[in-house]
């Protein structure tokens, strides 16, 4: 039972409460670096190292903070995990953090990472803490894979893989470079995938809700008919 | 040199920012303001007038 | 003077915080439910962004002349929270009834992207209008505070422009017969790239 505890802790953020396809939360980074895989990739990394050190932290210290003060002595951690995770990256991947520009310090104003250190890390325990943040990291990084890969596929044509640590070209697909779309690399294009992408989500969540609901009917109506006959049986 | 100016000024900026928070909680609100709005706007746990209370981890706490 | 004008054109217009460089759609999309949320947040978040470009940009010299550029992050964002925890008891104190309208919204532009995007913006003047290809026409310090407080306040009424114009269309939206997966957030998302269309794309040989 605990691991079962465990294991929904750090799934539940990755499928059920998505931060940003189910509860869209965070979106302000997710339609200006997601013009290509590299990009959402590396931002995908900064949001989950820097969700898991302030939520280790903050569950750590959460017994010793007064309660009155602990929205600045959050805002005060989460900036400066940020501004480490900031420096780290011009350091040792100069290109992606250049490429990401200001989009690393506003990590410090994401609603995900305010709202979970709020509504879990401040509850709960160390190792909690730490898999849901990794959950939610997770979470985050798969919705900007998605969004990215369908804007890179239509913008440019293919793929480009670079290495973020000294931008060789690792690999390049370009099947379709002669018919590439150039207007989903910009924000407008942004807007209308994205668009499209939570629309069919919510059709197929709809769907599963639907689906789930007959099942729940067709087994009560199950539970029903052998409830009335079982008495008549007696009776027989 | 330069830590200690940094340190000194985040704790200088920190204290502003403590003072104002304490000071703002302390002052009432004005009457005809409505405390009980329905906002389910969006889930930001973080909003005040937020109804969307976060039922996973308020189950974990009980338990 | 004509390069102010430009200026305040190109920062609401041309390059609009929501439509061509997206930030702030977190808030946009959140507080555009009716119109009167939205001139609520709208008005809130300019008197704030303004407020907060100014301390932050006269704090950024302090820094400069430290060599601690390396606390502006966690810097600013204290600044904008304690502007908008003294705003929000000045409101309170001074006029019940603006605090009745806007009073709500003060605490959610702590975590506004708008603001803090403003406050990084403005410490580099010249790499800005170089990046926008203006020139400091007025010369000197006080030229620079000009067009620093031209930009943050044309920035935050463009990103006003865009919220008031997204709920009224959203309101339009909710009586309109639209597939139940796709109404609420998808559908105005999809009329938002039409208007970043027209933002970013239209009016780019005006200015």
């Amino acid at each position: 039972m605990k691991k079962d505890g465990k294991l929904a802790t750090f799934v539940n953020p990755l499928i059920r409460e998505n931060a940003i396809l189910v509860n869209l939360l965070g979106m302000c980074p997710v339609l200006g670096i997601t013009t290509s895989l590299n990009n959402a990739l590396g931002m995908g990394v900064a949001v989950i190292m820097v969700l898991f050190f302030t939520n280790t932290f903050i569950s750590l210290i959460r017994k010793w903070v007064p309660n009155e003060v602990r929205i600045p002595v959050f805002i005060v951690i989460i900036a400066s995990f940020v501004t480490m995770v900031e420096y780290l990256m011009k350091a040792f991947t100069p290109d992606l953090a250049s490429s990401l520009g200001l989009f690393i310090p506003m990590i410090t104003v994401n609603c995900i990472i305010l709202g979970r250190a709020e509504a879990f890390a401040s509850k709960n325990g160390v190792v909690d803490s730490m898999l849901d943040g990794l959950g939610t990291g997770i979470g985050f990084l798969i919705s900007c894979l998605i969004l990215a890969f369908f804007r890179e596929l239509l913008g440019t044509g293919g793929f480009t893989i670079r290495n973020p640590f000294n931008n060789e070209l690792l690999f390049s697909f370009l099947p379709f470079a002669e018919y590439k779309m150039p207007i989903f690399v910009q924000s407008s294009g942004a807007f209308m995938m994205f668009g499209l992408i939570l629309g069919v989500f919510y059709c197929i969540r709809m769907m599963m809700d639907e689906h789930k609901k007959e099942k729940a009917k067709k087994e009560a109506a199950l539970k029903k008919e052998a409830e009335n006959g079982a008495p008549v049986k007696e009776v027989k | 040199m330069e830590i200690i100016a940094a340190i000194g000024i985040v704790a200088v900026l920190l204290t502003i920012f403590i003072i104002g928070y304490l000071l703002n909680k302390k002052v009432a609100k004005p009457e005809g303001c409505d405390d009980d709005i329905e906002c389910l706007e969006c889930k930001n746990t973080f909003c005040k007038f937020n109804k969307n209370k976060d039922d996973a981890a308020d189950n974990k706490e009980e338990k | 003077m004509l390069e102010v004008f430009k200026l305040l054109m190109i920062a609401m217009l041309t390059s609009n915080v929501v439509f061509s460089l997206p930030y702030g759609v977190c808030s946009y999309l959140g507080v555009s439910k009716s119109k009167k949320s939205a001139v609520g947040m709208g008005f809130a978040l300019t008197f704030v962004a303004v407020l907060a470009s100014i301390i932050c940009y006269l704090l950024n010299k302090l820094l400069v002349l430290w060599n601690i550029e390396y606390m502006s992050t966690l810097c600013f964002i204290l600044v904008v929270a304690s502007v908008v925890q003294f705003v929000e008891m000045f409101i309170k104190k001074f006029s019940p009834s603006l605090y009745k309208s806007l009073g709500i919204y003060l605490p959610l532009i702590t975590t506004n992207c708008v603001v803090l995007y403003i406050c990084k913006q403005v410490v580099d003047m010249d790499a800005l209008l170089g990046g926008l290809s203006l020139t400091n026409s007025i010369g000197g310090e006080f030229g620079d505070f000009i067009f620093m407080l031209v930009y943050s306040i044309g920035t935050a009424l463009g990103f006003f422009l865009a919220l008031y114009i997204f709920s009224v269309l959203r309101e339009r939206l909710q009586n309109a017969p639209i597939p139940k997966g796709f109404s609420g957030v998808a559908v105005g998302l999809l009329c938002t790239a039409i208007m970043a269309m027209i933002f970013m794309n239209g009016l780019v040989g005006i200015f």
